[in-house]
């Protein structure tokens, strides 16, 4: 009888049970949803300082192979990590 | 970008932890506070997911900042309050909230052995932990003033904060007593 009362719930308990499982899963994908959209909303702003970076470095680097004295204020690189404040 | 990318992860993932536990406390507000009839287990369930969410948002939060090549910060550094010396009180502040979160919401889970009394007295006391957390992600400022964030936090924070004042003003003293 317990077997097939286990094998068998009532419908009623079924449904619950798949509805509270669909909450669950709700949840668990609203936050990954969460998680994506802030991560790329955080990436999406990162180029900007990092192609500046780059760009500096690169300015940097190729005016210190040109003259050998390249002391303007502008050569101290900044860290890609600056969006760290 | 290495580096970048667990730093990345680790704002993300404390953006989840705010949202997720906000969400839990307007949850748990509206049943403590029986403002939603009819489908308590739903939101009990709905509550429960929604805790356990933000925790493992926290865990996230807290590994992948150890993995931030920037920071690099230690173990202790993350975990207990005033050692890191980086941005504090805020960076503290956090850590005690986390904790807060952690060992309150964990604490369902042996409400057996601690009384359900009891365990509904400390309980109210996740509502003061998440404060902490809230604190934390403004005070430290990396994601402060700008837009996406100051809206997302306003969209969970503000309805949780109405909430919370309604149920401690008094206006829910009747549900109060009861429980």
């Amino acid at each position: 009888m317990l077997v097939a009362m286990t094998e068998n719930p009532h419908p009623a308990i079924v449904a619950r049970r798949r509805r509270l499982h669909q909450i669950r899963v709700r949840i668990a994908a609203a936050a990954v949803g969460v998680f994506i959209a802030v991560f790329s909303v955080i990436w999406a702003q990162l180029p900007a300082t990092a192609s500046t970076t780059n760009a500096q470095d690169s300015n940097t680097s190729s005016a210190s192979s040109d003259t050998s004295s390249a002391t303007s204020a502008s050569s101290s690189p900044t860290p890609m990590t600056t969006s760290q404040s | 970008m290495h580096g970048q990318f667990f730093w990345i992860t680790t704002r993300a993932a404390g953006s989840v932890a705010l949202v997720a536990a906000s969400v839990s406390l307007c949850v748990g507000l509206l049943m403590s506070g029986r403002m939603i009839k009819g489908r308590g287990i739903d939101l009990r369930v709905a509550h429960e997911a929604l805790s356990l969410t933000a925790l493992v948002a926290l865990a996230i939060h807290v590994v992948s900042l150890l993995a931030d090549s920037f920071f690099h910060p230690s173990l202790l550094d993350v975990t207990v309050p005033f050692v890191s010396g980086y941005r504090e009180p805020w960076m503290s502040i956090g850590i005690i909230g986390g904790w807060g979160l952690a060992a309150l919401g964990l604490s369902y889970y042996a409400r057996g052995m601690i009384g359900p009394d009891r365990w509904r007295r400390l309980h109210r006391w996740t509502a003061a932990a998440w404060a902490l957390g809230l604190v934390h992600s403004i005070g430290e400022g990396t994601d402060d003033g700008r837009m996406w964030f100051l809206a997302m936090t306003g969209a969970v924070a503000l309805p949780a904060l109405a909430l919370l004042i309604q149920r401690f003003s008094g206006s829910s003293q009747g549900s109060l007593t009861a429980r």
